[in-house]
């Protein structure tokens, strides 16, 4: 920790404050004091604590009150609970609502130093934890788009000549020249399509979670369906999206769920026979948005179904010739997906299509705030965990 | 007919300026290549052009569009249309598929990604160079 570990002790009683103010005297922290919940979350914002010791038995709001807020504000402060009802079940529940540790009253006072030094060692541990993830996120991201940029630069380069050498030639190629060298910008064509796959790939979910607003499915789903009009046309390909109105909305980042939907739908383009169709079918079931994408391609085998979500797992793709992917796109979507709180799932019928379905947790018209899912959306699974 | 247009190129990158120079060139434009922004901004103040074809990542990074707001802001090239490209549609393009530039980026702009297909890049340079004409029915 760069600063003294900043303590906030919330107790109704004055003797309780002004003792363990008295033990931590000499201690290198930084003590404040609050005489109710209500003040200590104030508090709590304010002086923003490393460490909250608070007592369970108070007026107004209660010790588990404040142990949930505090959570809400900031789940990475260590709280400490102490009371004078010491009951197992007591302890329990207040372990179940995030304390870290538990002292029964009365208490010594080097059992109560004890208690806070061995806090603020875990808060410690903690803001490190969170400085380096972030750093290796950072790291990676930063990284990858060096890299990315460094290795797409000379294949631009390769393509642009490319594309002037074919047309300047064009008069005096022979069939098998120009042949030769389309297949040849096909295949620096997906490298390079390869490289802003794995980019995506490396996006850092904390940066994008920061980023959640309120996004009506409407916007992501007609980008991509826009986005990929042309690949469609080109193979003659009808693609066709329904969203209901009143139009759902959901709690994400428009642009990574964009990235998702021309995956998939992208996907579902590519692997379908000239003259079909591909179908976007956007529902609102419950607490659910659904988003459906449905082809009448070749489908995929039941033995490779259970891996196609794998990063660079590739079906060999039937029928449909010269289509092959990289094997990275599903294995981002669903990352993204789940970043969202959201789900992705397939069923296919080999020789009758695949349908892509896409659940996200329907958005309420409440800020879930950074924690993504405390309060709204409503669908976000019951179970807390500390990340 | 009408005097040949004249474009201005400014990317750091040598291979990919051929590439693209040649099918510009055979579709009778006049090209000037600078290969780094400093180069480039004397040249376009030292004659007049009537459009730029900009890279974004050149020198330490993002360098083109510190060079698209510069232009943006001296009274002799403001009008001068710029068509971007680049090779970092991740951060950008990806953003506003399908649209102009966000105007927050750089103003009035247009934006293609590398490599560009050669029907796309006539096509958008002779729509950018017909909305410049028609915004300045005179000529200069």
């Amino acid at each position: 920790m760069q600063h003294d570990a900043r303590i906030l002790l919330i107790d109704d009683e004055e003797i309780v404050l002004d003792s363990c103010t008295e033990i931590l005297r000499d201690e290198p922290y930084d003590l404040a004091t609050a005489a109710d919940g209500a003040k200590g979350l104030e508090m709590v914002r304010g002086f923003r604590p490393d460490l909250v010791v608070v007592d369970l038995k108070m007026p107004g709001l209660s010790g588990f009150d404040v142990l949930e807020r505090i959570r809400e504000i900031d789940p990475t402060i260590v709280p400490i609970v102490i009371t004078g009802y010491a009951t197992v079940s007591s302890a329990v529940d207040a372990m179940k609502r995030g304390a870290y540790d538990f002292l029964p009253k009365p208490f010594t006072p080097e059992e109560f130093r004890l208690i806070v030094r061995r806090g603020a060692e875990k808060r410690a541990l903690q803001l490190e934890t969170i400085a380096l993830r972030r750093e290796r996120e950072a790291l990676r991201e930063h990284f990858a788009a060096i890299v990315s940029h460094e290795l797409k630069a000379p294949l631009a380069a390769i393509q642009q000549n490319l594309y002037a050498l074919e047309r300047e030639l064009a008069p005096v190629a022979t069939e098998d020249q120009r042949a030769r060298l389309g297949r040849t910008k096909t295949r620096v064509g997906d490298l390079l399509q390869l490289i802003d796959t794995w980019r995506r790939g490396a996006v850092d979910l904390d940066a994008v979670k920061a980023r959640f607003t309120a996004v009506p499915v409407r916007v992501p789903v007609d980008k991509a369906v826009e986005s990929l009009g042309v690949h469609a046309d080109r193979k003659a390909v009808t693609l066709v999206a329904s969203v209901p109105e009143p139009p759902p909305v959901v709690w994400g980042d428009q642009g990574t769920l964009t990235q998702v939907l021309v995956n998939i739908v992208g996907n579902a383009v590519k692997y379908s026979r000239e003259g079909s169709r591909v179908e976007v079918t956007v529902t609102a079931e419950g607490d659910e948005v659904r988003i459906a994408v449905a082809d009448s391609g070749p489908g995929i085998g039941p033995e490779d179904l259970p891996h196609i979500f794998e990063a660079f797992y590739t079906v060999q793709p039937g029928g449909v010739a010269g289509e092959r992917g990289s094997g990275l796109g599903l294995a981002v979507s669903r990352r993204i997906i789940e970043a969202h709180g959201g789900g992705i799932a397939v069923q296919s019928t080999p020789g009758k299509g695949s349908t892509f379905v896409i659940t996200l947790p329907a958005y309420r018209g409440e800020d879930p705030g950074p924690s993504g899912g405390a309060t709204a959306p409503a669908a976000a699974p019951a179970k807390e965990g500390r990340r | 007919m009408t005097e040949r247009k004249r474009l201005m190129i400014i990317d750091d990158d040598p291979d990919f300026v051929a590439g693209m120079r040649a099918v510009l060139d055979a579709a009778g434009y006049e090209t000037e290549v600078a290969y780094n922004p400093k180069d480039g901004f004397a040249a376009l103040k030292a004659r007049p052009h009537d459009l730029l074809l900009l890279d974004i990542m050149m020198g330490r990074g993002a360098e083109g569009v510190m060079m698209a707001r510069k232009i943006r802001k001296d009274p002799a090239l403001e009008a001068l249309p710029i068509l971007i490209i680049t090779g970092i549609r991740e951060q950008i393009a990806f953003m506003f598929p399908g649209q102009a530039v966000h105007p927050n980026f750089v103003p009035l702009n247009e934006l293609i990604e590398k490599p560009v297909e050669p029907d796309l890049l006539l096509e958008r340079v002779a729509a950018l160079l017909k909305a410049a004409e028609a915004r300045q029915p005179q000529g200069t």
